[in-house]
């Protein structure tokens, strides 16, 4: 190989090999364990012990099949022992006068029976993964009947653990230690009726029939386990202090701190440990050899909970979880509590996690996640956070909600070592414990009474007030910016009413209700509507109580004073030198009387020389009452001498004179008139 | 004689290759930590998993000699009760009696022990210190389960007359016969 092209290969590996060294070192060990492994005050972590979610039904079933996919249903495979065929004495071991022979299992299992007196060892045999069961009746097919109701095994173990928040793994593997179920394939009648070893004392007086069966076994092996994590106190080893544990059936053992509640548990169901004997003769976790024993000399040897342990390594994985001790102190909690909160409220989500080691943890990150209609809302997280020794933290985040709809709300972890792991992690030991809660966020503030304007009828130049309440159902104050009732006259104009900045909404419910006043000039329909202004406008803001909540109207601003009654005489052909009177009356709508100055009926004679009537001053119309407009009459008389054609018109006075003011309140007013003496 | 290796010469493309490479490892390095800590916040989106981390399903027929200790025991013509023990019980007639724990709570001091060999009869607690009265307590031998033991006893604190060290006995009388705790560790400090 040419050098150039060495040192190239060379180069090229360094990645790959530190990559490589990366990654090994990110592994977790695979390797199996032997003997040397085996802690006795530790044998399996809480948080492992009560994972009830670690197989389905079907998970169950499907491993039961696997484990003992072949079941020698008949007993045809063969079974050697010794037999003594005149006295039908059956021995695993050689006596007096025995021949040891080769049969069937059916064979062998008559032969025990009838020698033994039992009726545990004839077929069929019903294997585990076969095995059925009407939990009500307690009737199985042991005999081979079919069973009316029956479930599965798979269903019985996975209900228990359910029940009780139990690893339905710890089960199983209970099964295997105390009567080996699961990998038998011709199992007897007896292991059924003592499936769990439950009530089963070493006293060689066998297993007590008071919880014979499969399901009572299964049941109250699962309530028992619970038992003792629930009451330690009261069984006879405790997690935390130094327990006496003896090598079974010897008057010997050891000192043992048990470091655990799950691992007392283990010790309070089956109170031995096994010796060191034991141990060394452990074959490592999956080996085909089994779990192993010891050679015959070691009356101390026991190994319900060593096969405990291997059974649950071979099959399962670790009995110890990543950081098995950071555990729920306490459930998710919500302030303020209940199942419904409102915009601009602060809701604070709160939990404790304790860690019962006696050295402080990187729990990973802990934090509080939220969805909002479905889209992430998180309150808050934390990474690298630390929980002291034997201590507990509170992990707690508040959010000011910002959006009305569906609110949930959930414990939030993630460990490089697992990834997220919301539903299980900090290890909930005891069950029950809540991880989510769900809430309805409502809008707040509302409008609770739409706009309105008064007085209902108003006119230009007369003040008009517009309405709004508004509602802020939330626990805190809330300023929503600026408010306005905007208005747009005849032609388009922006005649907002004057603007409200930092409209503040107090809390608790009370209604607060709003109003802009201002007045109009131009007489017409004008469009008036809410408008909340927060960086943009926003006619959507805040929303509505309710749909009859008015949040735009179309209304008439009136024009006036307004002339209801043009020139009048009467007499209407007086003769000349006769007296005659001049009216004009003129209306108001506005709740406020109206001072037009002076208004004359004007008169100008044949030869165009001024005959006004009597000019009135200081012309005031009274306001409108009860829904009602004032009138005023302008009426004053003078006569005429001259003959001809005199001209009558209506003028006013505000500094200059004007007769288009006031108007016409229509084309029958007659604002001029033409008499002729 | 070993031969002598040659020197390795460090030309212009060697160094300029090596550095080629050294800003890739350190790039990919650079490019792994980011990537392996970057959903560490509140960034990613929580995903609830319902797995155990420890999951670990062994799907696969169990090897032959995992029935070695059911078929040793269907040999048996007195097969144990369960596969825990190969070995037989106690002989009849005699039994022993262990402290499993001695221990304190806040307001009590807690003796347990387990009786190997006795399914009936009394037990009586004796804690004592030289030159102080016994203080005593009686139960009867219960099953628990899967052990005869004599309840756990609870001494309020408030019954010494001092802490400090104390020795704590366990005597159980059953078939006319009286057997005290062997092994248990002694004295017990009271705090």
């Amino acid at each position: 190989m040419p050098r150039i092209l060495s040192k190239i290969s060379i180069l090229l590996m360094l990645p790959a090999v530190t990559l490589a060294a990366i990654l090994i070192f990110r592994q977790p060990a695979t390797h199996a364990l032997t003997g040397a492994d085996f802690q006795a005050g530790h044998i399996i972590d809480d948080a492992v012990f009560t994972d009830n979610s670690t197989m389905s039904v079907q998970d169950i079933n499907n491993f039961l099949n696997a484990e003992a996919p072949t079941c020698d249903t008949s007993g045809s495979l063969s079974k050697s022992y010794y037999y003594n065929s005149s006295s039908g004495e059956v021995e695993k071991d050689s006596f007096s006068g025995a021949s040891y022979v080769t049969t069937t299992r059916a064979i062998y299992g008559q032969r025990y029976d009838t020698w033994n007196g039992t009726t545990i060892a004839t077929t069929p045999y019903v294997c585990l993964k076969d095995y059925r069961e009407n939990p009500n009746t307690h009737q199985n097919n042991l005999q081979g009947a079919t069973v009316s109701g029956g479930v599965t095994p798979g269903e019985i173990i996975y209900y228990a653990a359910l029940a009780y928040h139990i690893n339905p793994q710890v089960l199983l593997v209970t099964l295997q230690k105390e009567q080996g179920l699961i990998t038998d394939d011709w199992p007897w009648t007896n292991e059924y009726a003592a499936a769990m070893g439950f009530d089963c004392p070493d006293d060689g007086t066998g297993c007590h029939s008071a919880y014979a069966g499969f399901t009572v076994q299964v049941n109250s092996a699962a309530a028992q386990l619970r038992n003792y994590l629930t009451n330690p106190g009261g069984f006879n080893f405790i997690a935390g202090q130094n327990n006496s544990i003896g090598y079974y059936p010897c008057n010997s053992g050891t000192t043992v701190f048990i470091q655990n509640a799950a691992t007392a548990a283990l010790y309070d169901y089956t109170p031995y440990q096994p010796d060191p004997d034991v141990l060394s003769n452990t074959n490592p976790t999956g080996s085909p050899n089994g779990p192993g024993s010891v050679s015959d000399g070691d009356t101390c040897a026991t190994y319900g909970n060593r096969n405990f342990w291997w059974y649950f390594n071979t099959w399962f994985g670790s009995t110890y979880a990543i950081n098995g001790s950071i555990q729920s102190a306490s459930g998710l909690s919500l302030s303020p509590s209940g199942s419904s909160s409102y915009v601009n409220d602060s809701l604070t989500a709160s939990y404790q996690v304790k860690n019962t080691a006696s050295y402080s943890i990187d729990a990973g990150s802990l934090g509080v996640c939220a969805t909002l209609n479905g889209q992430w809302y998180d309150f808050g997280f934390a990474n690298d956070v630390i929980v002291p020794a034997n201590g507990t933290i509170t992990v707690s985040y508040s959010k000011k909600l910002t959006v009305p709809g569906n609110l949930i709300v959930s414990m939030c972890s993630y460990n490089p070592a697992f990834g997220w792991a919301n539903a299980y992690y900090p290890y909930d030991i005891n069950g029950g414990l809540s991880r989510q809660a769900t809430l309805t966020v409502n809008d707040s503030p509302l409008i609770t009474s739409g706009l309105i304007l008064g007085p209902t009828n108003f006119a230009i130049n007369q003040p008009v007030t517009a309405y709004l309440s508004i509602k802020n159902l939330s626990a805190s104050n809330i300023n929503i910016g600026s408010l306005v009732i905007a208005a747009r006259d005849p032609n388009g104009n922006n005649v907002d009413f004057p603007i409200k900045n930092d409209v503040t909404i107090p809390a608790g419910g009370t209604t607060s209700n709003l109003t802009w006043t201002r007045t109009f000039t131009v007489p017409g329909n004008y469009t008036f509507y809410v408008a909340h202004w927060n960086g943009t406008w926003d006619t959507t803001y805040p929303d509505s109580a309710s749909n009859a909540v008015v949040r735009q109207v179309i209304w008439p601003v009136l024009d006036n004073p307004l002339i209801t009654s043009g020139i009048s005489l009467s007499p209407s052909s007086p003769a000349k030198g006769q007296n005659v009177t001049a009216t004009v009356t003129v209306r108001n709508v506005g709740s406020n009387p109206i001072d037009i100055g002076s208004l004359v009926v004007a008169g100008r004679d044949p030869g165009g020389n001024n005959v006004d009537f009597p000019i009135e001053n200081d012309f005031t119309i009274p306001a409108a009452s009860g829904g009602v407009p004032g009138t005023k009459t302008y009426s004053e008389p003078r006569s005429f001498s001259s003959s001809g054609a005199y001209r009558f018109y209506i003028a006013h006075w505000n500094g200059t004179w004007d007769t288009t003011y006031p108007k016409s309140i229509d084309n029958s007013v007659a604002r001029q008139l033409t008499l002729t003496l | 004689m070993a031969k002598k290796s040659k020197k390795f010469r460090i030309t212009k493309k060697t160094a300029l290759i090596s550095g080629a490479m050294l800003v890739i490892i350190i790039g990919g390095l650079v490019y792994w930590h980011h990537h392996s800590n970057s959903n560490k916040g509140i960034v990613s989106p929580p995903q609830a998993s319902t797995k155990s981390p420890t999951s670990k399903n062994n799907y696969s027929a169990a090897p032959a000699a995992d029935n070695n200790a059911n078929n040793d025991r269907k040999g048996s013509s007195s097969p144990s009760s369960t596969l825990e023990n190969y070995q037989p019980p106690p002989d009849t007639g005699s039994f022993s009696v262990s402290i499993t724990r001695a221990n304190t709570d806040s307001t009590d001091l807690q003796v347990a022990t387990l009786i190997n060999g006795a399914t009936s009869g009394s037990c009586t607690l004796n804690v004592y210190q030289a030159g102080q009265t016994t203080i005593s307590q009686s139960e009867d031998v219960v099953l628990q389960v899967n052990s005869y033991v004599c309840p756990v006893f609870n001494v309020p604190l408030s019954q010494f007359p001092n802490h400090g060290q104390w020795n704590v006995s366990v005597t159980v009388t059953s078939n006319s016969k009286t057997v005290s705790s062997n092994w248990a560790k002694n004295p017990v400090s009271l705090n």
